[in-house]
């Protein structure tokens, strides 16, 4: 679990990090991350969420993050930014799906 | 807004709108991560801050005769603002790679086009739909919005001014296939300026 909060909070600095993006979000709706809190211990509480799941195929890594992007450029181009920057960040990892959720344009 | 939704909060924050607008007139501090780290937060308050500063340049005609109604207005677009930024559903953006799933939530293309609406000067974005199949980027859908608007200019060109800028952010940033764009005037205001014109 703490590996997972590990991964989680690297995913949220990675995004942070990505041009476009103006705001990292909770991933998971505000119920499930306080049960979360209460589960996980002291430190920070990652706002994306990572969690591992065996398949046929093997271990699989799920990663979700919600993000507000910049207006200037398109959505979609901000969001597979991110998803790229994290497909790279986690290449030597079990394999992973990511989904970026675009939960605000900011409009300045 | 069912009472279970009320004792959620918005985006399931906790955090009512009454709140919200608390917590931004104290200028956001102390911070509180539960609201700063919520999307469907963020959208209200963002909504409530263009509310605020464009509510203050409008008088509603009406009034003057029912000073009741103002309130009651503002009441019903904090209603319809709370309502409306639930993220809602996902809509899918392309991608090739079949390990990425990329989506915008549906609250965020309402606030989109609410902030679109909003950015026209003299209009106010009431409420905001978007209907169809959005999961289906070849199936089209219609954005239905009501606006409030100053008479600034003739309502049909601040009408055609809303469509074409809600038009151009959806083009930009989603992949939705718009049949059409449906602007109705729910209310029309006088510039306070204009009154006390009227008066002298």
């Amino acid at each position: 679990m703490s590996d997972l909060r590990e991964l989680a909070l690297a995913v949220d600095a990675l995004v942070t990090a990505t041009p476009g993006v103006v705001q990292v979000f909770a991933a998971d709706p505000a119920l499930v991350r306080s049960a979360r809190a209460l589960t996980s211990g002291s430190g920070p509480m990652p706002l994306s969420t990572v969690s591992s799941s065996e398949t046929p195929e093997g271990q699989l890594l799920s990663i979700v993050v919600s993000v507000g992007v910049v207006a200037s450029q398109q959505a979609s181009a901000t969001a597979l930014a991110v998803s790229i920057a994290v497909r790279e960040a986690f290449v030597r990892t079990p394999p992973v799906e990511v989904h970026v959720r675009v939960s605000r344009v900011a409009i300045v | 807004m069912n009472a279970t939704d009320a004792a959620a909060g918005v985006g399931g924050s906790g955090y009512t709108l009454d709140e919200l607008s608390d917590y931004l007139d104290r200028g956001r501090t102390p911070a509180i991560p539960d609201i700063d780290d919520n999307a469907e937060c963020q959208a209200a308050l963002a909504s409530l801050e263009r509310l605020g500063s464009l509510s203050r340049s409008l008088v509603v005609q009406d009034a003057r005769d029912n000073p009741t109604i103002d309130e009651s207005w503002l009441g019903s677009l904090l209603d319809t603002i709370g309502r409306e930024v639930k993220a809602g559903r996902d809509i899918p953006l392309s991608v090739s790679d079949p390990a990425v799933t990329l989506s915008i939530t549906e609250g965020a293309v309402r606030e989109l086009v609410r902030a679109a609406g909003d950015s026209v000067d003299g209009v106010l974005v009431g409420s905001c739909q978007v209907d169809g199949d959005i999961d289906h980027p070849t199936a089209g859908v219609t954005i239905r919005l009501t606006i409030s608007v100053v008479l600034s200019a003739p309502v049909h060109e601040l009408a055609r001014a809303v469509r074409e800028r809600v038009h151009t952010e959806l083009l930009t940033h989603t992949e939705l296939r718009i049949d059409a764009i449906d602007v109705t005037v729910s209310d029309v205001h006088l510039l306070a300026t204009e009154i006390e014109g009227d008066k002298s």
